[in-house]
Order: C-alpha cells, then structure tokens, then sequence
C-alpha cells in the first residue's frame, strides 16, 4: 500500500455493548422488537431531578465478550473492552500480527472516566486522599489506551472528544487514515458510562432531559408529537475497519463497506442546530462517496427525542435530498437504549450497517403520535424490509456544534 | 497514632491486601513473608497503588510511609515493618 492512493474501507468485525442487549446479535433482536432498555435510574437516588429514567446496562459481567483479568478501570473502559472484544473476534484480528504498526485505535468518549472522577472527588472532600490510579482512570485517552494495549495495536491510538458526535467522528478518522494509505485497519468506534449524578444533575439544569411521567420504557419519544426530551444512556459500539486489500489478503470477513466520512460545524449556537449546514453535511457525505442522493435507503437518525433536534433533522433530511427524502426509511434507536453521548454514532454504524446487511430498517420505538412537523417515514413502533437495496445513512449532531455524517453500504454493493 | 499494632496481625493483613491486589490486578500469586515484591509482576504504577491499598488498610497518613521507605522494601516482610513504622510516625 502506499500514501496518495485511495483505499477502499471495509467492516470485517463489530461489536456492541447496550443496555438493550450485549453483544450484536442480541442488541439487534432486541432493537427490532422495540425492546426499551430505558427504567427508572438505579444508580443514585433521581427523585430530586426532573427526569428520573435512564438506559443501564445492569451487568455488564454478563456479557459473552467480558473478560475479567484486564485491570481495573473506569465503567466507561469496561464497556468498551466488552464490545471491542467482539469487534476483533468477528474480524478474526490476530493481535501478535507483524505488521501492527500499521493498526490504529480510534476512540470516541464524550466525557471520559465521569464514574471515577466522581468517586476519586467524594474521596477526596472526606480524607483529602486520592488513588494513584485516578487520572489514568479519568483521562479522555484511558479507552484507546488500553485497548490499543490489549490487541498489541502499535499505530496511532487517538481519542476524540466531540460531545455525542465523538464515537462517528472517531470512526470517521479512522476511515479517512485507512483510505488515505496511512494504516491498514484500526478499531474503532465510541463508548461513554455517563450516569454519575453530578453530571446527571448538570443535564437536568439544561432543560432538555425529559420530562415524561408515564412508565419509564415511554420517556424518550424521537419524532413524536408528545416528545419529552432526552434520556441518557450507557455503552459501547465498536467496528474492525480495514482495507479491502487487507482484508482480502488475510480472508477477513467482509460485512459491510464505510463509503463516506463527512463532518462539519455548527458554529451559530453551542446547542441549537443548524438545519441547513447538518444538510450540507449530509450533501458532502453523498458527493464524497460518488453516490447520488437515491442511493441512500436508511438513515439511522441522531434523533434525541429534543424539539430542536427533530424539527432541524427533518429539515435537513428535506433539503438535502428534495423528494426522495420521502422514500427514505429512518429511525432513531435511541428510543430503545438513550441518548449515549460519545457511543451514539458508533452505534448508529453498527444499526446501519447491520439494516443494509439484513435488508430491515428497525422501528423507532415510543412513535405514536407523530410530529406533524417531522412529516418524513420515521418508522413507527414496528421494523419494515427496505423497500430497497441501498446505504444507510448515520447522522450525529453534537452539542459544541460538531456534525458528522457516514455512509455505509451493504457487502454486496448496490445492485 | 497507632502504637498497638500487632507485628503478626499486621504481617497476615499485609498479606492478605497484597493478596487482593494482585488478583485484582490479573497477577495472582501465591506469597509468603520471604517472597520477593519485585518478582510478582508489579510495576512502579502498581506499587504505589498497593502503598495506597495498605494507607488505606492500616489508616496511616500518606505522609508517614516516604519514597525511602519504600525503595527500601524488597519482600512481604519488609512491607510489614514500613507499615509499622510508618503507623509509628502517623
């Protein structure tokens, strides 16, 4: 391979940890019988907030891909081996392979080891003591660190750190140094363990946590007419991306090609969206990738369950693609298992990639009543087939103004 | 201060912290009071978290077990008597 040319990127392995399933095929089952992972909070005391519910992974020792024996680390790093894990088992990564130095780690966290900082802080105000583990717990890299670590991935090991776009945007660079010549396959993908009740409560001071006093499986209501509000969330997605050269030379499985990686920046507002630069976006994307606006049959929408954010992603959705925004399959999983920050693109990949593979665009869980304004095909309340081959589309809009935008495309192309 | 320390009760407490650190660790080892420190695996990181684990364990102040204290340490039983020192000093 090298520098100058332009590789084509493909999946070989995927991984996910989500308070709705751990492991791939259990998240997938789960999101598309619109089985919630949101409950009441456990982890501290909500009565004194206005939304009480979040999305939690009880046990995340349960998981078929946890392994014990790896150290001590925040929750945040935890979830991400477990889906890590899976992630390079599918791919078949052999982590003694001679040329590592050519393999990347590619992290996104929002927040970082929020779990830690908390406790260390507690410690801290009643003895005046903290552990010598602390920061390497808290810092933003610790999850790249320790997964480059694990694989014996000798190349770039970066961390991105762009509020609830990090996890695509992690993706998104990894995609960019493959294509580039630079590596020739990375892990990646993003991870946040958000409940601590400091940060919680800071949520809570925004106003845009919900609101919703029914059953807690209810409170996050992407595209409804009766939404609420944000829920938070708990997890990891991670991908294996590699070169199709590599890939093929090695037999690695192919699940999927990463067609495009655009981003840009909302620079009006630290929190309100921009419709119309999320649609030039989405337009960069599709240009990027020599596909046309048709080509695109799902979207796996960054969908908060926020007015602002639904209203300005069905503008942008409308004007990015003209008429066939009405022929596109969309949904929001983050009805199912919240709002995870830093992981959400990460998962929107793997729900993407996964709606393309399987030919079913998985529902958007709570849709009843849909938003007259939010006027586009959101999939209410029960998955569908694709009503046509295509890519998916994965959207995510972070607070800080970040947009990022990836396209993935079925193992078999378009045809 | 604590003056009361029994030698032997703090020796098996030692080693049953020094137990839990390295299990905790991934390291498991069986560990006796003539055991080499620096042969269980555990890296300048990993020794001053098991400083941490024992301050905590014996509630001496972090301030009372210095750097020359523990370059001194090379067995389990060392790690006894920096431990009764240190609660001496505390």
């Amino acid at each position: 391979m090298s520098p100058g040319e332009s590789h084509d990127v493909v999946i070989t392995g995927i991984g996910a940890a989500s308070p709705i399933g751990l492991g791939v095929d259990a998240f997938w089952s789960a999101l598309c019988s619109g089985k919630s992972g949101v409950s009441t909070v456990r982890r501290f005391d909500p009565s004194p907030y206005t939304c009480t519910s979040a999305a939690q992974i009880d046990d995340i020792t349960k998981s078929p891909y946890y392994e014990a024996g790896h150290g001590v680390h925040d929750r945040v790093t935890t979830l991400a081996l477990a889906a890590a894990a899976e992630a390079t088992k599918q791919a078949r990564i052999q982590t003694d392979s001679a040329d590592s130095h050519d393999f990347g780690t590619y992290v996104g966290t929002g927040i970082g080891g929020v779990e830690t900082h908390e406790y260390e802080s507690e410690r801290f105000r009643t003895s005046r003591r903290v552990h010598p583990a602390a920061i390497l717990k808290v810092m933003c890299n610790a999850t790249a660190a320790r997964v480059a670590a694990l694989y014996k991935f000798t190349g770039p090991s970066v961390t991105f750190t762009t509020a609830c776009a990090s996890g695509s945007q992690a993706i998104g660079e990894a995609f960019l140094a493959i294509r580039r010549g630079g590596i020739q396959l990375a892990i990646a993908g993003g991870t946040e363990a958000p409940l601590s009740e400091p940060l919680y409560a800071g949520w809570d001071a925004m106003r845009v946590m919900s609101r919703w006093s029914g059953e807690a499986a209810g409170a996050c209501r992407p595209f409804s007419a009766d939404r609420s509000g944000l829920v938070l969330g708990e997890g990891s997605a991670f991908v294996v991306l590699e070169s199709a050269a590599h890939a093929a030379a090695r037999g690695a499985p192919v699940l999927g090609r990463l067609r495009s990686y655009a981003t840009n920046t909302t620079i009006s507002h630290p929190t309100a969206p921009d419709a119309s630069q999320e649609a030039r976006l989405i337009r960069r994307a599709i240009e990027d990738a020599g596909l046309r606006p048709e080509d695109i049959a799902f979207v796996s929408a960054h969908g908060t369950g926020t007015l602002a954010n639904d209203i300005a992603e069905t503008r942008a959705l409308h004007e990015a693609f003209g008429p066939h925004a009405r022929r596109l399959q969309i949904s929001s999983g983050k009805a199912q298992i919240g709002h995870t920050l830093g992981a959400a693109g990460a998962f929107g990949l793997v729900t993407g990639l996964l709606a393309v593979r399987h030919g079913i665009a998985p529902p958007t869980a709570n849709l009843i009543t849909p938003d007259p304004q939010c006027d586009l095909d959101y999939m209410p309340i029960e998955p569908r087939p694709l009503a046509r081959p295509g890519c998916a589309l994965i959207n995510a809009f972070a607070f800080g103004g970040t947009n990022v935008a990836l396209i993935v495309e079925p193992p078999g192309g378009l045809s | 201060m604590n003056m009361s320390l029994d030698k032997a009760e703090v020796h098996t407490r030692v080693l049953e912290v020094l137990q839990r650190f390295l299990t905790r660790s991934g390291k498991p080892a069986s560990i006796a009071g003539g055991s080499d420190v620096r042969t269980l695996g555990i890296d300048s990181l990993g020794f001053t978290e098991l400083i941490f684990d024992l301050e905590d364990e014996f509630h001496v102040d972090d301030r009372s077990i210095t750097d020359d204290m523990i370059a001194n340490v090379r067995t389990v039983d060392d790690l006894t008597d920096m431990v009764l020192a240190a609660s001496a000093r505390s």
